[in-house]
């Protein structure tokens, strides 16, 4: 190898969800390779799903992610209702957006206090901030919890929920059981709002990208419904049609497919493209925390993701609150069907970004070909042109420099790579040593 | 006192604890927790003026069925903080860390856990694993009378 022949390699990524590596190789300032590698096994669940009874299928996707379970039970729900021909009442599509605000409030704390802020703040954990910032790591975690509690309460258990199912709920709560959450929930607000600031302080990388942001298009902050899917530089596209749209392709160094566009672009899901699209629509208090952090629209710099979802949870819990206090339990739990022969796709927007489920379910009522298309297999093919674009900025680092600041950018994308492939076991290597080493 | 039991069972021996669980469920009048991967939410779940029995499953090398007791000091001060991994692996002992960070003290109680062989999915455990659970189910016994004796 020679002088000018640079390689950074991270082996295995630490606070990640799942197992990936990085590897971006440069000679001179000239990026000859770069791969996020997902190397764990592939989960195959979408050939699972194929032979079961639709019934099955929010219980088998919500083992997914234990993470971000909620959002593959609406999506699949949401697309089989549409196979059906149902939609749910309003009262169950409101208690269903509450369930999901649970799901944003938990995931997005835990990545924003024990994953994220250590980067920001020089710390190579959570456990270790913990120790010279007790009561931001305190206030992060009263957040995850009434998150959790919201999931629980309506799904059943905070992991892996039961209770979501086609048409409904399999049972819903009564208003006691949502109020006794309030007094947890207007807490957490206060420390959300807290949170929005304290993150918008941190010091961020000078760097910027101009991105294709995906997302679902709604009258609201897109969350748990939509029919169609925005996508900057083209416009909005039928859900139904979305998977026309991109093009998902296998790679060598990756178990997970990559999505690109139909004309290759690369493309950005999650928190900064939901905020650049719909900001307008954030709740007023969540629009207010916005503001007042000084966070410039339209987010260019990815390092900045975590402001962005911070104020999605102040959005979340203000939602959340609104919901309980506008809540009437309705009288059906579900809604009945009658099982066709039909196709129909469903997407909704998980805590990392849009999620895309689509089935063909039989009058059998047996599912016959299921896609699922997560966010953080949507945004890899981003990722990697992120860290081409950082590359130049490496080359003033010493090494352990550079590697953390590739680290901390795939970082800001909270890569659920538990959701792209599988499961996880980490330890942190580096090599540079050699122009092939960590391949 | 309460029992809290980790894991999945759905994927072969890392439902070992869970089972365990449910047997002492069945004969105990200890509440039992069947908290699966709870991550940082563990820390709320050992929040407990009484003690607690911590039983999870683990992969350290050793043979399958394997049964170790440790204190939650033993548990806490096996680990560093430079070495979170990620938040699945935000185990039992990174959650203590976590805690002690927090100025939080350790619960009164102790840790159990089996050897694991297969994590395949499924939920059927693996030959070693199924002849230690009789073992296992009375190593926890044993650790609760302990703890209550006191």
């Amino acid at each position: 190898m020679s002088d000018d022949d640079r390689t950074y390699s991270v082996r295995l990524m630490t606070r990640v969800e799942g197992e990936g590596r990085f590897y971006l190789k440069l000679k001179g300032d000239q990026v000859l390779e770069s791969h996020l590698n997902i190397f764990e096994a592939p989960r195959y669940f979408e050939a699972f799903l194929c032979g079961r009874a639709i019934e099955e299928v929010t219980d088998i996707v919500a083992r997914i992610c234990g993470i971000c379970p909620v959002a593959y039970q609406m999506s699949a729900v949401k697309a089989l209702e549409s196979a059906l021909g149902i939609a749910p009442a309003a009262a169950i599509r409101a208690l269903r957006r509450l369930l999901y605000c649970g799901e944003w409030i938990e995931s997005h704390a835990l990545h924003i206090y024990l994953l994220h802020a250590p980067d920001f703040l020089g710390y190579a954990s959570g456990m270790a901030m913990a120790v010279d910032h007790r009561d931001a790591v305190e206030r992060g975690l009263r957040i995850k919890k009434i998150g959790n509690q919201l999931v629980a309460a309506l799904g059943g258990r905070s992991i892996h929920p039961i209770s979501a199912r086609i048409g409904g709920f399999s049972a819903v709560p009564d208003m006691g059981r949502l109020a006794e959450l309030r007094p947890a929930l207007q807490q957490a607000l206060s420390d959300a709002i807290e949170t929005v600031a304290w993150t918008a302080g941190f010091p961020f990388p000078a760097f910027e990208q101009d991105y294709t942001c995906v997302c679902l298009e709604h009258s609201t902050y897109p969350l748990e419904w939509g029919e169609r899917i925005y996508i900057s530089g083209i416009g909005t596209v039928p859900v139904e049609d979305f998977h026309l749209q991109i093009e998902e392709s296998q790679v060598a160094h990756s178990t997970a497919l990559h999505s690109r566009l139909k004309n290759g672009q690369h493309y950005l899901t999650g928190p900064i493209a939901r905020l650049n699209r719909h900001y307008p629509r954030l709740h007023p208090l969540a629009l207010d925390a916005l503001n007042r952090s000084g966070l410039q629209l339209p987010v260019r710099n990815p390092y900045q993701s975590i402001v962005a979802r911070s104020v999605e949870v102040v959005h979340a819990l203000a939602e959340a609150l609104d919901i309980i206090d506008g809540y009437r339990q309705p009288a059906a739990a579900y809604r009945a069907y009658t099982a066709r022969d039909a196709s129909a796709a469903g997407a909704t927007e998980a805590p990392r970004g849009l999620l895309y489920h689509r089935y063909r379910i039989g009058a059998d009522g047996l599912v016959k070909e299921a896609m699922i298309v997560p966010p953080t297999s949507q945004n890899q093919a981003q990722i990697e042109a992120d860290l081409v674009a950082v590359a130049p900025q490496l080359l003033a680092l010493q090494h352990d420099q550079a590697t953390h600041l590739c680290e901390q950018l795939i970082r800001s994308y909270d890569p659920c790579i538990s959701c792209a492939t599988h499961f996880l076991r980490l330890a942190i290597d580096r090599d540079d040593t050699a122009a092939d080493a960590g391949r | 006192m309460k029992i809290i039991a980790l894991g999945n069972d759905s994927a072969g021996d890392d439902g070992a604890a869970l089972l365990a669980a449910k047997a002492l469920a069945s004969v105990d009048r200890y509440p039992v927790v069947f908290a699966g991967r709870p991550g940082a939410g563990l820390l709320d779940l050992l929040d407990s003026a009484g003690p607690v029995v911590l039983l999870d499953v683990v992969s350290g090398g050793g043979p399958p069925g394997r049964i170790i007791r440790l204190t939650f000091a033993q548990l806490v001060n096996g680990i560093s903080p430079a070495q979170q991994v990620s938040s699945h692996g935000f185990g039992p002992a990174e959650v203590l860390q976590l805690g002690r960070a927090l100025g939080r003290s350790l619960p009164k109680g102790c840790f159990i856990g089996i050897e694991g062989g297969c994590f395949e999915p499924g939920n059927t455990l693996s030959p070693a694993v199924e002849r230690a659970m009789g073992r296992f189910i009375d190593t926890v016994s044993a650790a609760v009378g302990d703890l209550t004796r006191w």
